[in-house]
């Protein structure tokens, strides 16, 4: 046991030194700091809650996703193509292990982004800090992200190509709003409807709102992300072989 | 021993935090912001609160004042001394401006927080008028983490760099 957690620490090193950079990472949280929705409200009166409802689907969650693809693009595809993962898969554990690991460890690290910069946002525009707030904001965030997440992984795996797996996630998150956007306009041309998936989820958690698109955006961001991370998962472990 | 890739590790993403809250900075800072009181009437030996609360950030605010029919007082609270105000009638304002009929005064809002703005008709006759507030300049908190950000991380890269220059040097004697 003592054994596969050194072993386990070692891949979580690795994975970190690789991927997290110290310009890499310096440029996300600039982003992210700049990107934010406390950049768009100087003054304002009433809860945090509202301002990241009303900022969803803002600069923020473009840079976030970007950084999420990529860095899982490169944790997965780029390990691939350079041989890097050849070198980790002859270590003594077991291949569904290493899957779990360069999956969790680089979602922590942009979950940990991600609270830190929602942490600042909701200090700067309400002047106070509330870590539950913060918290359930990033986990939302998140959580919308894990289908991208998740098509970055499988497609990085079957293809093994890291830009394939880039161009595929980024090309369904702009079709996926530009449906989004085409559903409101047919509900309404007059008063947009806001149906980007990060608001709805944020709607649900602080106000208990049920929508129309509540459980579809539920299905195709979270059990649909599982599927899909459960097949790579299984595709990692079971058919994957590296020349 | 500290590793000076490390220190050197450090400084580059705080450096980079001190530039996205830089940028940040200044696009808060830029733009200015009004709010105006709209017309309002204030009968003499009376007290009102003039503004909704407002969460405001550490800017400069300019206060123009166009009132006819006599002088008013301007106190500026904040929340726990709205609160205090508005319970017991005491009154211990950040700012107080006594004597304004027309002009601009200004005032620096000392930290981020709601704050709230009472208008006190001391005379006896009634008091129309409009107040605008402008926010104007770069938000001092921002720019102090800015600042402590930039100096912190090249703090952080210089120590890197001589401690490496040190370990490097060692090692060639």
């Amino acid at each position: 046991m003592k054994l596969l957690n050194s072993r386990v620490s070692e891949i979580v090193r690795f994975e970190l030194e690789k991927i997290w950079s110290a310009p890499y990472l310096g440029i996300i949280l600039m982003l992210l700091i700049m990107g934010g929705p406390s950049n768009s409200a100087p003054i304002y009166v009433g809860p945090a809650s509202e301002v990241a409802s009303y900022s969803a689907g803002s600069l923020k969650a473009m840079f976030l996703l970007f950084v999420t693809v990529l860095t899982f693009a490169n944790s997965f595809g780029r390990d691939i193509e350079q041989g890097l993962l050849m070198g980790e898969l002859t270590l003594p554990v077991k291949k569904g292990v290493i899957f779990a690991v360069k999956l969790l460890a680089n979602f922590s690290i942009i979950l940990l982004i991600e609270l830190f910069t929602a942490f600042l946002s909701i200090w700067i525009v309400t002047a106070s800090i509330s870590p539950v707030l913060a918290a359930s904001i990033a986990l939302i965030d998140m959580a919308t992200l894990l289908l991208f997440i998740a098509l970055t992984i499988l497609v990085s795996i079957v293809l093994k190509s890291r830009f394939g797996a880039i161009i595929v996630a980024i090309t369904i998150y702009f079709f996926e709003n530009i449906l989004l956007f085409n559903i409101s306009l047919m509900m309404s041309t007059v008063n947009h409807l806001n149906i980007d998936p990060t608001y709805i989820l944020l709607r649900l958690v602080f106000y208990g709102e049920v929508t129309v698109y509540t459980w579809g955006i539920i299905f195709i961001h979270l059990f649909f992300p599982i599927a899909l991370l459960s097949f790579a998962y299984f595709f990692f472990k079971e058919v994957l072989q590296l020349d | 021993m500290i590793n000076p890739s490390k220190l050197h590790y450090i400084g580059i993403v705080v450096l980079m935090i001190g530039l996205g809250f830089s940028i940040l900075t200044i696009m808060r800072g830029l733009p200015t912001h009004i709010i105006s009181s709209s017309q309002f009437s204030l009968p003499g030996n009376f007290t009102i609160p003039l503004f909704t609360p407002s969460m405001w950030p550490p800017r400069n605010v300019r206060i123009s004042v166009h009132l006819s029919g006599g002088d008013i007082d301007l106190l500026f609270f904040d929340k726990p001394g709205f609160e205090s105000f508005s319970e017991s009638g005491d009154m211990v304002p950040v700012k107080e401006f006594k004597g304004l009929r027309r002009g601009v005064v200004n005032f620096e809002i000392p930290v981020r927080g709601e704050y709230f703005i009472v208008a006190r008709n001391s005379g006896a006759s009634t008091i129309d008028g409009e107040i605008v507030l402008t926010f104007w300049g770069f938000e001092k908190d921002l720019t102090t983490v800015s600042v402590a950000a930039f100096i912190l991380g090249a703090v952080f890269l210089v120590a890197g760099w001589l401690m490496g220059k040190q370990h490097s040097s060692k090692f060639s004697l």
